[in-house]
């Protein structure tokens, strides 16, 4: 199932007929061979989120699942190779707009059931709860909408979306001052240099000036894409200058989150072997031991 | 996040006194905020001398792997809690653990060890209790 027909089902059934789920998000993670989706679910009582956590283990090619008792976010990954069927999908989800606080054993039993017959895996991304997620909405302009296509057709690592987004959204003399494959050898090395765009801000200016902050999953602490577009309409897009900035992560919403303000601990870094760990484990062979692996987030 | 909370909850809190040695492995996952940022930030939350922290990166998970050998099916081991009693040594790979839970979700680990939200938390006190021998605190 591609992202956007999934984005597409879960906004259609989300809207309609999900009452629980009042977000979601999704995207191809390729390094991981995954698609990564996002749903807030709130209605949910504790123990029908942790029947729906243990039916997803035994949905084929489910690698994990999380839920984020804080947040409300469940986590999942569904595998981009797994034979992904968007029907089955979407009679779960349609069968879920029935699971509510008030959902009888036997409604979520229902629910699950389609659910543990679909041929795919989904990941529930924590990060659509950060506040740059709900924040950095894309105005609903012509400039809106070809900046967050570029984002996507970027984060896509797909020539073809991307000669697509160029041959649809690039002003004629822009595509006449570069070829495509001249174009698609930058973007082969972008992609490659930076991976993922993660949207931080989005400023509008005017029609024909945007500029979207985002942060590359390499290379730079931030990136400004200033869209610029032609002063005739339609506004097609002429240019997008790139230029380094700071992002702080240490000031990320979703890292802060309940953690005191500056104080950080001392952490011993396991890169390159376990013998920090082990050392320490057996240095305490005396004692009794507890050992946590957890998320920091 | 949550995870870090039930064991300062149930172990840190409850069992002031307890000689117990704990190790917390910070698990980067991809698709989360986990960088070393982070978890340096949540371990400055945790002031406990008998508290070491470890921080297990993406996408060698060292601690994640070694953890989950037998008995996480899918990914490395996350949100997972383990027990040892005196002596166990590790040699070739962690011990067997004198008890354990989590709270994965698909993952393929034993459901029988699943537990989440308050119930998480009285089983780790619970177990604390049940392995050290060690008296919770009386207010």
């Amino acid at each position: 199932m591609s992202v956007s027909r999934l984005l597409l089902l879960l906004a259609c059934v989300g809207t309609a007929q999900i009452d629980t789920a009042v977000e979601a998000a999704a995207y191809q993670d390729r390094s991981m061979r995954a698609t990564v989706v996002a749903l807030k679910l709130d209605g949910l009582k504790k123990e029908q989120v942790e029947r729906v956590e243990q039916a997803l283990g035994a949905v084929k090619g489910v690698m994990w699942t999380s839920f984020d008792f804080d947040s409300k976010i469940m986590t999942v990954f569904v595998d981009v190779d797994g034979p992904a069927s968007a029907d089955k999908l979407l009679e779960f989800l349609e069968l879920a707009g029935h699971v509510g606080t008030e959902a009888s054993p036997q409604e979520l039993d229902q629910a699950l059931g389609a659910m543990r017959s679909a041929d795919g895996m989904i990941f529930f991304r924590r990060e659509a709860e950060s506040a740059e997620a709900r924040t950095a909405k894309f105005p609903d302009t012509p400039a809106g909408r070809t900046a967050q296509a570029f984002i996507a057709a970027f984060n896509s690592g797909d020539e073809d979306e991307m000669r697509e987004f160029a041959e649809r959204h690039r002003s004629k003399s822009a595509l006449e001052a570069k070829t495509m494959e001249e174009r698609l050898e930058q973007y082969r090395e972008l992609h490659g240099d930076w991976g993922r765009l993660e949207v931080r801000s989005v400023e509008s200016h005017d029609e024909r000036n945007l500029t979207v902050t985002v942060k590359p999953k390499r290379g730079y602490s931030g990136l400004a894409l200033s869209f610029q577009f032609e002063d005739a309409a339609p506004h097609k897009l002429s240019e997008i200058r790139i230029a380094a900035t700071f992002l702080d992560e240490g000031n990320d919403a979703s890292s802060n989150k309940g953690t005191a303000e500056g104080k950080m601990g001392d952490i011993t870094l396991l890169t390159e072997s376990l013998k920090p760990l082990r050392d320490h484990f057996n240095a305490n062979k005396h004692k009794h031991r507890f050992v946590a692996l957890l998320s920091p987030t | 996040m949550y995870g870090a909370r039930a064991v300062q909850q149930s172990i840190l809190k409850e069992f002031p006194d307890a000689d117990i040695s704990i190790s917390i492995v910070w698990i980067q996952m991809p698709g989360f905020n986990d960088n070393e940022t982070a978890a340096r930030k949540i371990a400055g939350t945790i002031e406990d001398k008998r508290v070491k922290h470890f921080y297990d990166s993406f996408p060698a998970h060292l601690a994640g792997k070694a953890f989950g050998e037998g008995l996480v099916k899918r990914g490395p081991a996350w949100d997972i809690y383990f027990f040892y009693q005196k002596g166990q040594e590790w040699t070739d790979g962690p011990p067997k653990p004198a008890e354990w839970m989590h709270q994965l979700g698909g993952a393929g680990a034993d459901e029988s060890k699943f537990h989440a939200g308050s119930d998480l938390v009285d089983q780790l006190h619970e177990t604390m209790h049940k392995v050290t021998g060690a008296e919770c605190k009386v207010e």
